[in-house]
């Protein structure tokens, strides 16, 4: 064996215009860029990326790289499970909201499907068990029912009328 | 999360979230009520969803409601059937909440106490003698089984809201409209019935 082809970088642009150096194996968890690189070929040209900035880039870019020689996820499996996520996982999505948010909508527009599942994951055991003014309160929804619509709300939920 | 985050992400969230989790989502503020409470396909694959991943014994899916006004038969919503399986934790009709004392009465889709039951069911023998109901339309009603639990159980026990119901339908038709219908819910009803066994044997206990 004379070993893997030499793998070519990709340049990628974030929203204000840095720039990441990054293996094409690890772009290509991004079934965006994986076809875009397809599509386009060698190329030099940096890919600008104008809806995701540098530091989610950069967090995004680590998590290709520590994920790169996972499998190719199994298609769509309809039985989800959050207690499934593994220490560096975790401890990858200990940031902000705001940046939870960020990554949730640039793994959605990279399309990166194992990130996307793992950051709504996230969000979701941010939920389980709470109270709806607890949910509230950890992300600082405003309560906008009227106190009519909450009883009616109370009464649907317990499906009170219309049998 | 209200405002910035797309409804697919939202969805895809949900994904993730028990049943019980959906009622509490629904209930936090307008847009995810809206979301979380139509009848959409969408928002009832939600529900569906959940409730197979993390409620593995539910997997039939929501029973025919027995409808009225000619309306066609059409399954219970997802989310009243989770309710309904999995969160109804007393009678519908009053505050008996021990389980050993509530039975789970498919006909009329909810879980009652012998007592309120007992208040609520009718013999086919008084619907004609005292109500004056024609025979045929004894038919078109769901008997309920035979049950100890019913202190005066006798043959064609039915419920009498839907005895109320299916004469007010039946009030409305024309006379010549009478046999074809009688017919057609002759057809719903051994089709509910049928259904009501399956969902019974599944799932009788509480």
């Amino acid at each position: 064996m004379t070993g893997a082809p030499e793998q070519r970088n990709v340049k990628l642009t974030s929203s204000e215009g840095t720039e990441f150096k990054v293996e094409r194996d690890v772009a290509e968890k991004s079934v965006l860029l994986k076809n875009m690189l397809e599509d386009v070929g060698e190329s030099d040209m940096a890919i600008p990326l104008p809806n995701v900035t540098g530091p989610i880039l950069q967090k995004v870019i680590e998590y290709c790289i520590h994920h790169r020689d996972d499998p190719v996820p199994a298609h769509d499996d309809d039985t989800k499970k959050t207690d499934d996520i593994d220490d560096w996982d975790a401890e990858f999505c200990k940031v902000d909201q705001g940046t939870l948010y960020e990554l949730i909508l640039a793994s959605n527009y990279l399309d990166i499907k194992p990130l996307l599942d793992l950051t709504c994951k996230t969000v979701a055991n941010m939920i389980k068990g709470k109270s709806p003014e607890e949910i509230r309160k950890t992300f600082n929804i405003a309560n906008d029912f009227t106190p009519e619509e909450e009883e009616q709300v109370r009464r649907e939920n317990e499906w009170c009328e219309g049998r | 999360m209200a405002t910035k985050i797309p409804t697919e992400i939202i969805i895809e969230i949900c994904l993730h979230l028990t049943p019980n989790d959906l009622y509490s989502l629904s209930s936090v503020c307008r847009k995810y009520r809206s979301l979380l409470w139509s009848t959409t396909t969408t928002t009832q694959d939600i529900w569906r969803l959940s409730r197979l991943s993390f409620v593995p014994n539910l997997t039939l899916p929501p029973p025919f409601l027995h409808t009225y006004n000619k309306e066609p038969l059409k399954r219970m919503s997802e989310q009243q059937y989770i309710w309904l399986m999995t969160l109804c934790e007393k009678c519908h009709f009053c505050d008996q909440t021990n389980k050993m004392e509530l039975t789970m009465y498919w006909e009329g889709k909810f879980y009652s106490c012998v007592k309120c039951l007992t208040k609520r069911v009718i013999s086919g023998e008084t619907l004609k003698s005292k109500w004056k109901v024609p025979e045929k339309l004894l038919q078109c009603l769901q008997e309920l089984p035979k049950s100890f639990d019913i202190i005066c159980w006798q043959p064609q026990t039915f419920l009498i809201s839907e005895v109320i119901n299916l004469l007010k339908e039946y009030d409305q038709l024309k006379k010549h409209e009478r046999n074809d219908w009688i017919e057609k819910k002759k057809r719903e009803i051994e089709r509910l019935q049928g259904e009501n066994e399956t969902y019974r044997e599944l799932h009788d206990e509480f």
